[in-house]
């Protein structure tokens, strides 16, 4: 027994090791530079509409792009990245949308070792900068505290600023879910006669979403508004509310600006939300990378605002959402810079 | 050599059968779930102080028999394989392709397809196949259904975001949602439904040589089979009627969202699992039946109702979820019934 | 021998001549081999120092969570707790490494030591079977680790040197390799050369005997339950350095991933057969598929069919069916 044992370790430890000594990586340089983005599903809209934005830089240059999705995952993801750099030996530029914040630590150290330019959205902790790597070319993120103020002040108007409302936060771990709810708090201060009676996390969640507010409208059957972190709560709220039969009479606001709250908005079930663009998202931190890697941009010089900066978003009401609906007819990934709003510290 | 430990056993259980030798004891005995019972009221307790009487209002009541039925549905449908002693973790992936083809066969804004009412059976159909092949791969292939599940759920789920490109399907089918939303006698009619699966089911269980068997082979598998039972053939059977019941739960999460997405199938299981174990069904299998289901489920949605209301921090709930499971089974196990605790 | 069905054997494992002889963990090899090939020949780049490099960080952490869950379901019961244990223990480490430097990872190992602890006493003395004990636990262990911190708390950048102990290399090899062959060896010479190690076998494979023949039982139980937190512990803290980073939901995945491959290994679900070598294969070929699946390219809609239909597949040929007279 003890004997088969130690040869079976053998054998696999003989597997293991001679892989370490074989050298590959002759293709090489021929090959065209790999697009690629991390993301963390494509079960969900938003996300999904980041593949489109790569595949389209990738049609425009004619590029290959590959995606990877981490489940949630932050060492798939790394191990993901990894692996791709190991199969492009190198020559690959990524856009990621770390699965949680301190991921771009580990990130960026291993690509900057690898020498592979890369551009992150959205998680970040504040602390890390992205001026102390040398190929970690920008990172951008939507504001946070604006979207929720703008959803905030739109839905306050709605009841005419004054009642009671609930509100349903993201997973609380994620920083752009206290951003928003910061921008809710932001607006309810200007507001006394505002009330936030209950508020629950849904974690992005729609069935969750819904289940919650179910439930929350048992204790405040007479709230004014719901507030969401993002439409996906948003829409789950909408519905809780259509079985109480007051969908219509209570509006909802999320973040994101998917097709779904676009029409409860034109129904008038739902007050606002911002679009978050994931298409050019991914098509733009994809051109900002792949300019790095072809020499186009000079990392090391540019300026600080360019590292790390807040884009601008899409706020959508009533007003413009059919002009939104019609959706952007072409997106421009020339000018690398053009949706800046203001510096990140 | 007695230790201390088995002494205390001993007397334990000297405790217990001096219980119920008493009247209390007897009348506790003669209904199966009284153990749950005493749990749902200790919830209620709680929560009716913790509310000041909200929870038991007859509103609330209503809002957590409505959202109970859903989770009831997949609580009835899992308990089914658990009592043959197998396990069943399918589930999600099952749900999660269900809910995406009730998407995409029903008038959508994505499709042109609009097969109405015809879904019912369709989505039962896609389940119960599901259902068979697990139960295929766990008597013919001979493998552990832990395993083989687990892989056609991750097999299903994966399916299920290939066929719905991973977006949400919003419908334009406004009856199903109708019905979710509707009430009989001010009683949601979703939950009339889920009690009349549970009914059938029951029914099943305890009344029909298929229900005996199931039974026989959950406490013991050898012995059934020397006794006759077509073990293999119930197994299979067993397996696919859960899956055509995960197939019905996956309709309703679309209906009830109107729209129908892959990771609707998401974050189900544990809290099956849970309701399961809270009812009193014996994962070792062979103990316990619908009726320890229903209960179950319902003491599991209770208590996340109340958590909400009590504005328990929401993330603290898993934690007090995990208290009760571990307390409501410590409280509830029938230790004679199961034998060896694993 | 087939009497009652004992030991018999599907098609697939019914091969004749001197295959149908060898170990459970054969099988498992074979497959390990052979994936290794079909990957290497789908994409040069697979056999690179470089990715092999990759396959085997992602192993070490996943080896260390299986290592540990082995020993739970060797006694025939199962530990679901082991992701709330990770992610607990990730977050104490990123909150002690700045002020305990390295002693930060003794006390995170010791949480996730109590934390296995603590699911042993209740599952052996409160006589709760371990797929609830350890289904409750797993919960409680992740409130506490919200409880600490509900941000994801990231290592402050003065620690860089300490997480070094895992990130750093040794003679070209990264350590968290070193450390994962170390806990391999560890949980070798436990499950082998020890008493317990023979007890939990024992144990599992017939609990009645075992308690007839004067085992202490709750203790052994106990013992195993231990271990399996030691080994989420240890990926916990190897994980946490690799990512920089500790928060709640760190550990979820490792689950059913840690179950899988202990199973693909060849260990049977209701204890008593396989162990701590069989899962080293199976965690070898959890990885390679993640790994390869993604070097060679397959789309990534298809990527979760492909895991599962290969698992189904990988444990239909691993599994040994020859000592179980009932499959669950």
């Amino acid at each position: 027994m003890k004997k088969r044992g130690l040869l079976i370790i053998a054998l696999a430890m003989l597997v293991l090791v001679t892989p370490l000594f074989a050298q590959g990586g002759k293709e090489a340089a021929a090959s065209p530079t790999t697009l690629s983005i991390a993301i963390r599903t494509l079960t969900n809209p938003y996300q999904a509409n980041y593949k489109v934005g790569a595949d389209m830089l990738g049609k425009l240059e004619g590029l290959p792009v590959v995606t990877l999705t981490c489940e949630g995952s932050s060492e798939k993801q790394l191990n993901d990245v990894r692996a791709l750099v190991a199969k492009t030996n190198g020559n690959v530029v990524f856009m990621i949308d770390p699965n949680e914040s301190p991921n771009v630590i580990p990130l960026a150290r291993e690509l900057d070792a690898a020498g592979v330019y890369w551009v992150s959205w959205w998680n970040k902790p504040e602390d890390v900068k992205v001026w102390n790597y040398k190929n970690w070319v920008s990172h951008i993120s939507f504001d946070g505290i604006s979207a929720g103020e703008f959803t905030a002040e739109t839905l306050f108007k709605s009841f005419g600023y004054e009642g009671k409302i609930i509100a349903l936060q993201g997973l609380l771990s994620n920083s752009i879910a206290q951003d928003r709810f910061v921008g809710l708090q932001n607006i309810l201060k200007k507001h006394p006669k505002v009330q936030m009676v209950a508020f629950e996390a849904a974690d992005w969640d729609r069935t969750i979403a819904y289940e919650k507010t179910r439930n929350m409208l048992v204790a405040h059957p007479d709230i004014k508004g719901i507030w969401a972190a993002n439409d996906n709560m948003a829409l789950g709220a909408l519905e809780a509310l259509r079985a109480v039969g007051r969908a219509g009479q209570v509006l909802v606001t999320g973040v994101d600006g998917t097709t779904e709250i676009y029409e409860a908005i034109k129904k008038g079930e739902a007050a606002a939300t911002v679009y978050n663009d994931s298409t050019y998202q991914a098509g733009i931190g994809l051109a900002i990378a792949l300019a790095a890697k072809n020499g186009e941009l000079d990392v090391a010089k540019m300026p600080k605002e360019q590292r790390q900066f807040f884009a601008e978003a899409t706020n959508v009401d009533i007003n413009n959402v059919d002009e939104i609906m019609k959706g952007a007819s072409s997106y421009d990934f020339e000018n690398l810079f053009a949706s800046f709003s203001r510096p990140m510290n | 050599m007695k230790t201390k430990n088995s002494r205390r056993l001993e007397n334990l259980f000297a405790l217990r059968s001096k219980v119920s030798a008493s009247i209390v004891g007897k009348l506790y005995h003669s209904i199966p779930i009284s153990g749950q019972i005493i749990s749902l009221g200790i919830v209620a307790l709680i929560f009716s102080v913790g509310t000041n009487g909200q929870f038991l209002h007859i509103s609330n009541i209503m809002t957590v028999l409505g959202l109970s039925a859903i989770p009831m549905i997949l609580c009835l449908a899992v308990h089914q394989v658990i009592i043959l002693g197998a396990m069943d973790l399918s589930l999600e992936g099952i749900v999660a392709i269900t809910a995406v083809s009730a998407g995409l066969l029903l008038k959508n804004s994505v499709t042109a397809n609009d097969v109405g009412l015809w879904i019912i059976p369709i989505v039962m159909l896609i389940g119960g196949l599901a259902g068979l092949v697990n139960g295929l791969l766990n008597t013919k292939l001979r493998m552990p259904s832990f395993i083989s599940t687990l892989g056609m759920s991750w097999t299903l789920f994966g399916v299920a975001i290939m066929i719905s490109k991973g977006s949400s399907i919003p419908l334009r089918d406004l009856r199903f949602q109708k019905v979710i939303i509707s009430e009989f006698l001010g009683i949601p009619t979703v939950f009339i439904l889920a009690i009349l699966l549970g009914l059938v089911l029951y029914i099943m269980q305890n009344k029909t040589k298929l229900g005996k068997h199931m039974y026989a082979i959950g406490g013991n598998e050898i012995l059934a089979k020397q006794a006759g039972v077509k073990v293999d053939r119930i197994k299979i059977s067993i397996f696919g009627l859960t899956g055509m019941i995960y197939g019905l739960a996956g309709l309703l999460l679309v209906a009830r969202l109107n729209s129908s997405a892959a990771r609707y199938g998401n974050n189900l299981l544990f809290p099956a699992m849970t309701a399961v174990a809270v009812g009193g069904v014996s994962l070792s299998g062979g103990v316990g039946g619908a009726l320890n289901a229903v209960i179950g489920t319902i003491i599991v949605v209770a208590l996340n109702n109340g958590l909400v209301l009590m504005q328990i921090n929401p993330y603290m709930q898993s934690a007090v979820n995990g208290i009760v499971l571990i307390s409501a089974v410590a409280l509830t196990i029938d230790r004679n019934k199961i034998g060896i605790i694993k | 021998m087939q009497k009652d069905g004992i030991g018999k054997q599907p098609a697939i494992r019914r091969i004749k001549g001197k295959l149908a002889g060898l170990p459970a963990i054969s099988y498992a090899l074979g497959m390990l081999v052979l994936f290794i090939a079909i990957f290497a020949v789908g994409s040069a780049t697979f056999l690179t120092r470089y990715n092999m490099l990759t396959i085997g960080n992602s192993a070490a952490i996943l080896l260390a969570v299986a290592m540990g869950q082995v020993f739970a379901i060797l006694t025939g019961g199962i530990d679901l707790s082991v992701g709330g244990i990770m992610s607990l223990v990730s977050v104490v480490l990123m909150k002690t490494l700045e002020p305990l430097g390295f002693w930060a990872y003794p006390l995170s190992l010791a949480v996730g030591i109590a934390a296995g602890f603590l699911n042993g006493l209740v599952n052996s003395r409160l006589r709760i079977p371990s797929f609830i004990t350890t289904l409750g636990s797993n919960g409680i262990f992740m409130s506490i680790a919200y409880m600490i911190s509900i941000k994801p708390l990231s290592a402050p950048s003065s620690s860089f040197g300490v997480l070094d102990i895992v990130n750093g290399t040794t003679l070209g090899i990264r350590n968290i390799m070193l450390l994962g062959v170390l806990v391999f060896v560890l949980f070798f010479v436990i499950q082998r050369y020890t008493i317990t190690g023979r007890n939990i076998m024992l144990l599992g494979s017939n609990e009645k005997m075992s308690w007839l023949s004067g085992v202490d039982i709750f203790k052994v139980r106990t013992i195993a339950f231990t271990l399996s937190g030691l080994g989420a512990a240890l990926a916990g803290v190897m994980l946490a350095s690799n990512l920089y980073s500790g928060y709640p939901t760190l550990g979820t995945v490792y689950i059913l991933n840690s179950i899988a491959s202990v199973v693909i290994g060849g260990t049977a679900m209701t204890g008593g057969a396989g162990g701590v070598l069989n899962t080293l294969v199976g965690v070898m070929v959890m990885s390679v598929i993640n790994n390869g699946m993604n070097i060679i390219g397959i789309d990534v809609y298809a990527q979760q069919s492909f895991l599962g239909v290969l698992v189904i597949i990988a444990v239909a040929i691993s599994f040994d069916r020859s000592k179980l007279s009932v499959i669950k």
